[in-house]
């Protein structure tokens, strides 16, 4: 999968600009706050219809103006399609091939990214709100339907929360939410442990081989209501169901008093182990870019496997937060790839490159071919 | 002046209340009004009246109607042991205009929905248990299918089984005369989960 052309109007900061990148590595260097990565924000939203750096529309179209358009021409295997996307304050438009959809969600998965920014960098550290988001992100870019799954749950959970803050409440109804909490939660978890069954001997091999570990790394999914069931051999759905329903059980009165939800796919967490031990308490900072550079790799190499397509890797600024060692694992792993990638960065000694490439110099807003 | 107010002014503001009215659209009809003669103004107001004072409940199904028991509770060839539920009366409309439904309604003037506060005595449930000692046999829920129509029909289920009635839900999946290939996700993927045997 790569994009044959890619223009943009109106779109933040950015002059307007229609580029035909390099099948493989795109390079797009410039000094801070000149735009570099609004570009990249402007392939993850022709591919997943909403941005990572806002929700609000207002925010991507240039000041003072009423709409941005995008628009990618994107290969994918033997088809070719046109993705246009139209930013206005108060909605988002996309025509695929001309037409317009009638749903945004019939255009998502149509063109496939992953993104890596600086921020990734603490997913393990951080707070596992985080660690769910990419968990979920991985498993919806290789599975579409996912989202609609994810928004009944969330949707149920809130109408639940709901009925445990509201003091007439009535116990049926109670009982009734928990039901269908555990029926959304389940489908959510067991799409969550499919996808990490399919993960891990990818990520174990991308951490030992790409960034030549020694140690034994495995991902674990974490749930506090699961201690009676082995989530490592994905259990069918009404294990699921069984467990999560004898856990909002066992909790007695605790949701009552707090009202909330307290059992679910929303307080899950994602863990990984080094030789067994928990590598967010214990694992060098080193170890947890490798980490977190290892995890992505697999993301990509899993969708290579599940659609014959490589997605699209927008990588921003990302080498300015490793080490030398372990810049020079990422780019021999780049290399090994045939995908397309975008880069962003300060410095372009950072990019270990010497063919295959086209390169932009991102001043003011301004895109000028480099070399 | 002060307690006379503009008579436009006034009839603005009461259509601007109404759904899919806003101020825009409601002194368009205004001016309509204004410009038809007196005749049909008079009949407009008296309809307007007339709708209020013989429109009520029907005792039985909750359908709003000018006679108690309403036309289809009061038909006598139609099936009175299967209640079909619905959220509102255009839903009666709707599942009359199929012809495929023979049985009794049961209207519940909304939903329970936690985030507007909507509990089960907000919405017409005790009319409706207080129907099943007449022969009920099954209990059809055409609530819609969203989270809250479904918790709904959930609810309605625990409250009907223990009283030795049948709960169904209507089908959700694929319109008929459609393609696959249009189909949303989650309707085709719902329709593939709720398949049945040929």
């Amino acid at each position: 999968m790569r994009l044959q052309t890619l223009a943009a109007q109106h779109f933040r900061n950015l002059q307007d600009f229609r580029i035909v990148p390099h099948p493989r590595f795109n390079i797009l260097i410039g000094y801070n706050a000149q735009g570099k990565t609004n570009l990249l924000e402007a392939i993850y939203l022709s591919a997943n219809l909403k941005s990572f750096r806002t929700h609000q529309n207002e925010e991507l179209v240039r000041f003072g103006l009423q709409e941005a358009r995008v628009v990618a021409e994107v290969q994918r295997g033997n088809d070719t399609l046109t993705l246009e996307l139209k930013l206005q304050t108060r909605r988002r438009l996309v025509w695929v091939d001309g037409q317009l959809t009638r749903r945004l969600t019939d255009a998502l998965g149509l063109l496939q990214v992953i993104l890596f920014a600086p921020e990734d960098v603490a997913l393990i550290k951080g707070q596992p709100s985080a660690r769910r988001s990419f968990l979920d992100h991985a498993v919806f870019v290789s599975r579409a339907s996912y989202l609609s799954i994810l928004s009944d749950y969330n949707a149920t959970l809130k109408r639940r929360n709901a009925v445990l803050k509201n003091d007439r409440r009535d116990a049926k109804l109670l009982e009734v939410y928990s039901e269908q909490l555990v029926e959304h939660g389940a489908e959510v978890i067991g799409a969550r442990l499919e996808l990490l069954r399919q993960l891990r001997p990818l990520f174990n091999d991308a951490f030992r081989n790409i960034f030549g570990a020694k140690l034994e790394a495995s991902i674990r999914y974490r749930a506090s209501w699961a201690d009676q069931v082995d989530l490592d051999a994905p259990p069918d759905a009404n294990t699921l169901r069984c467990a999560m329903l004898a856990a909002i059980r066992a909790l007695g009165g605790d949701e009552l008093r707090r009202k909330q939800s307290l059992v679910g796919p929303h307080r899950d967490d994602l863990e990984v182990l080094l030789d067994g031990t928990p590598a967010k308490a214990h694992a060098s900072q080193g170890q947890h870019r490798s980490i977190v550079l290892a995890l992505k790799c697999a993301e990509i190499l899993l969708l290579k496997d599940r659609f014959g397509l490589e997605p699209i890797l927008l990588l921003d600024d990302v080498s300015s937060e490793l080490d030398s060692t372990r810049n020079q694992q990422l780019f021999s792993f780049l290399a090994s790839l045939s995908g397309q990638v975008f880069i962003t960065t300060t410095a372009r000694e950072h990019i270990l490159l010497d063919q295959d490439q086209s390169a932009w110099t991102v001043h003011q807003g301004g895109l000028t071919p480099a070399d | 002046m002060s307690n006379q107010t503009d008579p436009i002014a006034e009839l603005i503001n009461l259509l601007a209340v109404l759904p899919g009215v806003g101020r825009k659209t409601a002194t368009r009809f205004v001016y309509f009004i204004l410009k038809q003669d007196a005749e049909y103004v008079k009949d407009l107001a008296a309809a307007l009246v007339e709708l209020k004072e013989q429109v009520g409940f029907c005792a039985h199904c909750c359908d709003l109607t000018r006679e108690s028991p309403c036309r289809i509770c009061g038909d006598e060839r139609r099936d009175h042991q299967t209640i079909c539920v619905v959220q509102s009366p255009q839903d009666v409309l709707a599942i009359e205009a199929t012809g495929e439904f023979r049985g009794l309604y049961h209207v519940l003037h909304g939903i329970l929905s936690p985030l507007e506060g909507k509990g089960p005595d907000d919405i017409k449930l005790a009319e409706l248990l207080a129907r099943l000692s007449n022969g009920v046999e099954e209990v059809i829920v055409a609530t819609n299918p969203s989270v809250e129509g479904e918790a709904t029909a959930l609810y309605i289920k625990k409250l009907l089984v223990p009283l030795g009635v049948k709960v169904s839900r209507i089908a959700s999946g694929l319109p008929m005369g459609s393609h696959l290939e249009f189909a949303d996700k989650v309707t085709l993927g719902r329709s593939i989960a709720d398949r049945r045997v040929l």
